[in-house]
């Protein structure tokens, strides 16, 4: 911008004439009218007065010659009236004469011909001479008009924003600011106006546009002096945010909020850099005009930053207020971990925030949604140690339950139901509610009668509660899952009369015809089956289990026929996944027992073919390979299982497609069909059968997948395993726990790789693929093999209780679909470890007992029973233990490890008992057996035999074939 | 807290006003010179003087022909103004792309050129060490990785600069298989480092607990970033990554794909955001 000049020296412009000086100093007098003094001389005193910074001294002079020149005196040579009136402007400007300054501006604007920068000039004196009178909306038009100077837009822009601010028009304020911002250079004057624009944004409540703004500051962090300013900002746009529902904009605002001190030291070292700077600016002497123009706005900016600094320095809480609305804010939108760390920071590091009871009950609820549940018990007495009194605390303690519940940790939910009762008595607001959900955990746990004590209980407590309805019902169902039907019946019926309208009426007939049905009243059933299908609409999320209990009551009559249209009218409609397989095997069962084999296997199809995702398809190719096996229709069955196995073989999520690996591998590894009359074929070589393995799995880009890859090698050696090639089939396992990361591998493989690995010896490595099971697929149906895996490298590391514990989750958790044996035997294994020889001994006798076990299991499980008995050590015991012992090397002579320590056992047992003879005839029996001479037990048999003999009368005799008996004392 | 923290400075922009019709407005482009400044005022050109041993030399030319020279001890230098050379913005991007040789190349040269001037103030030593450091820390040299790391120890330049070297030889300590060495160290700078180094340490332990599959652990020393550190945004990715893959291993898939997402997301050129892409199917 080029402002009025104000001349340092003696200006041309400003020159007098020398023939008037001359004049002058001759002493000529003037005409004899009072003597005006001439122009020149006027406009050279105007000079002196700018010259000496005494702007004041010369507007009288520049409105007299301004007044003599409209009246139609000549002004001196280079001067014109636009010049003379704009530095009359200024001058009045300077010397804060802003009326007559704005005057003068005027003027200028009127003069029939003014040049565009005079006028620009004219304009910004104008403008900011209204604004500086506080005249803002008038300023507005003006600084408007200005902006088509492009010397003085900017600035013109900026003042004219600020005086929209200023009149309280934001709208026409914020408008400003955005075309200033959108075409002005980025510096620390745009940071300024930035800021501006952002605060008036949030005052209009333009959250959005505010975020924006503040988003493009912190991408010009370097530009910003006024930091705290910017905090400042962010935090109330976090709370606008926050209060608009806005959870995921208001953490974006407050994660970009510096902690105090930071923001603190941050701001000192910027306001330091500026007074630096203005130091050096001030040491100049004679500063030019612009330098002087930095001064000022440095000195603004300063002061800007040193308010916003002293604001933040007077927020008591600073970071107690953001941590708590960061934590909040995080678990709004499901970061309940950074919550957690939050609100554990603010409790543990602001002792005096207010916020501190809101972030206990905030952090109870931050461990339960991550399924904390241990940290959830230790945050609850924390909670409650340090508000005793709180009406938080029982809110908490039921938010708990609920997350509990929604993750199936029922055991959780009564953990922190029960708390709730202890620490906050059975008397509060939710203490209905609590009572209710009780309930149902004990119920879903089948805990009928406990279940049932406590809706009997709420039924007297509160006979008019919120949740009358749903204890009846309840109490109910309890009582037909403890089998006292006619009871529960008859409380249907009464909840029935009770609530004709109520929720549960469309189950409680279901249950009414049910419970006909367990009559073997299966008229009755199907007629109360037919006024329920008449009754509820189409779209009743019951009607496919009533078609499938009409189905049942049709079968029960024999007509089976009729019964599988019902079984396939609730197949068309919707059930879940476990009605689902109830109907699709009951229709199974069905076809089969009247040989409709194709009828079975379209059936099947068809599912595949309408739900190709549906977890089921593999129970479809499952039965349809079963079928066609049964039928000898060995290709198709093969062809068939092979074509849905190549949908899923890449995912390793899909945890069940080895179940059709195992058929595949059990179709294609039985042995060859004998044909009468012709010779028994030659096996198919393996080699031969991996390869047609591979050609069935590994079609287009399954053949470069590594889970496809692994799966057809774990098909090679389930064929190795049919064909009794253990040692192949343990090194094609090996092979894939070589070749393949865990993450690459379904958890069936994962499994049985583990159990591979764990059998060589290599628990550790084991170990990695059975964690890969539980973090991956922690609900595959192999998650047994991770538990019993996992407990068995407990046993070996001597950990009982971790042992134990796995060995539970494995049926607790997993179900133990393909280990419970395992998982039994483990347990007791786990329990001898602990020295619970009790526990220990019931289980064992519970495995050895089970015909389905019988095999190395029942050995295994004989020979601890022994071992228990042998450790109590009286006569009767030891007699006990000796039977045990007898029992594992005459029964069980396949699994020689354990004839190995039984028989050794058994001569200790012996010699215990005093029956020296007997060991020794036991011991020459053992070595009889030379196949166990590889077992340490028979070196320590032959150290222990000369040991023996020594105490025996001399000349005894010990034959291996004497019959061996166990002599008790008469005491026994 | 709800005032606004304008209100009260809107003076000081009006202020500001009364400076526009009297003089031109716009700041003049900084220019930055190259200069030493000494304690007794003395301003040297740094194309005006070479670096002797221990001194500046300035020749001096006489009126009548000939020359002679001007010695300025080193010792005397109070501040550099240097612009800050763009080598060290590029080797700063090359760090963050793991590109550790091709950083150090642009480092090294910055490095021995401010090395006289290391704890002067304006100097651009202390940057460029401690991107040297973390440079050398994509490699395997951990002779030069702990002489570095010790240099930047004794150099005295503050906390910030002792907690970056002090992390580094945690690294090492956590790369030779010695955890409970680094843990000492960790431990020390997430009590007294600045926020910027405490927010690496938290990373680092979160690496170390996610090695031995203590998930948990590893999830709460990586959210402790995004929780806490909010406005350090360059360790964020690392952060998100190690969070989504110990979620994963805490049996979070839910949070574990969210976490992904929200790194690949928020920032996407990243080589974090490209390894979630791979590891997490996305």
């Amino acid at each position: 911008m080029t402002l009025p000049r104000r001349p340092s020296g003696p200006s041309r412009r400003f020159r007098l004439p020398v023939a008037l000086v001359a004049l002058a100093m001759a002493g000529v007098s003037l005409p004899a009218q009072i003597p005006q003094i001439p122009l020149p001389n006027l406009l050279a005193e105007v000079e002196q007065h700018l010259s000496a910074r005494k702007p004041g001294d010369a507007v009288g002079l520049l409105d007299e010659v301004i007044k003599r020149a409209q009246g139609g005196e000549a002004l001196p040579p280079g001067i014109n009236l636009e010049r003379l009136m704009l530095t009359a402007a200024n001058a009045n400007f300077q010397s804060q004469q802003y009326p007559r300054a704005a005057e003068l501006g005027e003027a200028i604007e009127k003069l029939p011909s003014v040049g565009a920068t005079a006028l620009a000039e004219a304009r910004m004196i104008r403008g900011l001479s209204l604004a500086l009178q506080q005249k803002y909306a008038e300023a507005i038009p003006v600084f408007k008009a200005a902006e088509e100077s492009p010397t003085f837009r900017d600035k013109a822009l900026l003042y004219g924003a600020m005086s929209a601010n200023q009149a309280g028009q934001i709208p026409v304020a914020i408008e400003t600011y955005n075309r200033l911002l959108a075409t002005s250079t980025r510096d620390r004057d745009w940071a300024d106006a930035a800021l501006s624009l952002v605060d008036l944004h949030l005052r209009a409540g333009n959250v959005p546009d505010a975020r924006r703004g503040l988003a493009l500051l912190r991408g010009k962090l370097d530009l910003v002096d006024n930091l705290a300013g910017l905090n400042l900002l962010s935090l109330q746009l976090g709370d606008a945010l926050m209060k608009g529902g806005d959870n995921a904009g208001a953490l974006a605002a407050f994660r970009n909020i510096s902690p105090r001190d930071v923001l603190i030291s941050e701001q000192k070292a910027r306001i330091a850099g500026l007074e630096r700077a203005l130091e050096r600016f001030k040491a100049l002497t004679r500063p030019s005009a612009t330098e002087s123009d930095a001064i000022r706005r440095l000195n603004a900016r300063l002061e800007q930053a040193k308010s916003s600094l002293a604001q933040v320095e007077q927020i008591t809480g600073f970071d107690a207020t953001l941590r708590y609305r960061l934590a909040y804010t995080f678990q709004e939108r499901g970061g309940v971990w950074e919550a957690a760390l939050l609100y554990e920071d603010l409790i543990a590091n602001f002792p005096e925030s207010t916020e501190r009871e809101n972030a206990y009950f905030g952090l109870v609820r931050a461990y339960a949604d991550a399924g904390r549940f241990d940290r959830v018990r230790d945050s609850v007495e924390r909670f409650t140690r340090a508000f005793p009194q709180s009406k938080f605390g029982p809110q908490a303690l039921y938010l708990a339950a609920l997350a509990a519940g929604q993750r199936n940790d029922l055991e959780g939910q009564l953990t922190f139901l029960g708390l709730a009762t202890e620490k906050y008595g059975a008397a509060n607001e939710l203490t209905e509610a609590m009572s209710l959900m009780r309930a149902n955990a004990l119920f879903t746990l089948a805990r009928y009668a406990e279940a049932k004590d406590i809706v009997v209980n709420y039924a007297r407590q509160f006979p008019q509660g919120q949740f009358i309805e749903e204890a009846r019902y309840l109490s109910a169902m309890a009582d037909l899952a403890e089998g006292r039907a006619s009871e529960s019946e008859k409380q249907v019926r009464d909840y029935l009369r009770d609530y004709p309208e109520g929720r549960f009426v469309p189950d409680g007939r279901y249950r009414l015809a049910a419970a006909a049905y367990a009559k073997q009243d299966f008229k009755g059933c199907i007629e109360l089956c037919d006024k329920w299908l008449a009754d509820y609409p189409p779209e009743q999320p019951q009607r496919g289990e009533l078609h499938s209990l009409r189905a049942d009551a049709l079968a029960g009559l024999g007509r089976i026929e009729e019964a599988i249209v019902a079984y396939h009218e609730a197949l068309n409609l919707p059930l879940s996944d476990e009605q689902l397989g109830y109907v699709l095997d009951e229709l199974t069962r069905h076809y089969q027992s009247r040989r409709e084999y194709d009828a079975a296997v379209a059936m099947w199809e068809q599912f595949a073919a309408e739900r190709p995702d549906h977890p089921f398809v593999i129970n479809a190719a499952y039965w349809i390979s079963r079928i066609r096996n049964r039928e000898g229709k060995f290709d198709e069955a093969i062809d068939l299982v092979s074509s849905i196995i190549r949908r899923y073989v890449t995912d390793p999520s899909r945890g069940d497609v080895e179940r059709l690996l195992v058929e595949i591998a059990n179709t294609l590894g039985r042995p060859p069909r004998v044909k009468r009359g012709e010779p028994k074929p030659e096996p198919i070589p393996e080699q031969t059968l991996f390869a047609r393995v591979d050609q069935l799995l590994l079609a287009g880009e399954a053949r470069r997948s590594p889970t496809a890859q692994a799966r057809a090698l774990f098909t090679h050696a389930e064929i190795a395993a049919i064909r009794k090639n253990d040692a192949l089939r343990d090194q094609l396992l090996g092979q894939i726990a070589s070749r393949f990361a865990p993450d690459q591998l379904p958890p069936g493989i994962l499994g049985k790789v583990g159990d591979t690995l764990l059998a060589q010896g290599q628990p550790e490595l084991a170990r990695k693929f059975y964690e890969e099971i539980l973090t991956t697929h922690p609900k595959a149906v192999f998650a047994d093999f991770a538990y019993v895996g996992l407990g068995e490298i407990a046993l070996l590391e001597g950990n009982g209780d971790e042992a134990l514990a796995r060995f539970n989750a494995a049926i607790d958790v997993a179900g133990a679909r393909f280990k419970l044996k395992e998982a039994t035997l483990g347990r007791a294994r786990a329990q001898i470890l602990l020295g619970r020889m009790d526990a220990a001994r019931q289980l064992l006798e519970e495995v050895a007992s089970n015909r389905a076990w019988r095999g190395e299991a029942t050995a295994e499980a004989l020979f601890l029973l022994g071992e228990i008995a042998l450790r109590r050590g009286t006569p009767d015991d030891l007699a006990r233990a000796q039977a045990h012992y007898q029992r594992v090397y005459l029964s069980y002579k396949r699994f020689p490890a354990w004839v190995a320590r039984a028989y050794l056992r058994s001569a200790e047992t012996f010699d215990r008992l005093g029956q020296t003879q007997e060991a020794v005839t036991t011991l020459n029996r053992f070595f009889t057996f030379r196949e166990l001479e590889r077992y340490p037990e028979w070196q320590q048999a032959v150290a222990l035999k000369p040991r023996l003999e020594a105490r025996l009368p001399a000349g005894a005799v010990t034959d291996p074939d004497a019959p061996l008996t166990v002599s008790l004392p008469t005491s026994s | 807290m709800r005032s606004s923290p304008f209100s009260s400075l809107d003076l000081g922009h009006w202020s500001l006003v009364l400076s526009v019709a009297a003089a031109a407005l716009a700041l003049p482009a900084t220019a930055h010179a190259q200069r030493y400044l000494l304690k007794d005022g003395t301003v040297l050109q740094a194309a005006d003087v070479t670096l002797g041993s221990g001194a500046f030399v300035q020749q001096v030319a006489l009126p009548g022909g000939g020359s002679f020279e001007r010695r300025y001890p080193i010792g005397d230098v109070v501040r550099l103004d240097f612009p800050e050379p763009e080598a060290l913005e590029e080797a700063q991007k090359l760090v963050v792309a793991g590109k550790g040789p091709e950083a150090l190349a642009l480092i090294e040269p910055v490095y021995r050129q401010f090395a006289p001037f290391a704890r002067v103030q304006g100097s651009h030593w202390p940057r460029a060490a401690q991107l040297r450091l973390e440079a050398l820390l994509l490699g395997v040299d951990a002779v030069t990785i702990t002489s570095a790391a010790r240099e930047l120890m004794q150099s005295g330049l503050g906390p910030e600069v002792t907690g970056v070297a002090k992390l580094a030889l945690a690294q090492l300590d956590a790369r030779g298989g010695r955890e409970s060495l680094a843990n000492i160290m960790l431990e020390e700078i997430v009590r007294e480092a600045p926020p910027a180094i405490q927010a690496r340490a938290w990373l680092l332990r979160g690496d170390l607990a996610a090695a031995r599959a203590s998930h948990g652990e590893a999830l709460e020393h990586y959210l402790r970033i995004p929780a806490f550190y909010g406005t350090i945004d360059e360790l964020m990715p690392a952060a998100l990554l190690g969070a989504a893959r110990a979620y994963r291993g805490y049996g979070d898939n839910g949070r574990a794909e969210r976490s992904a997402l929200e790194l690949i997301d928020t920032y996407p050129d990243t080589l974090q955001a490209a390894t979630a892409r791979r590891e997490f199917k996305l």
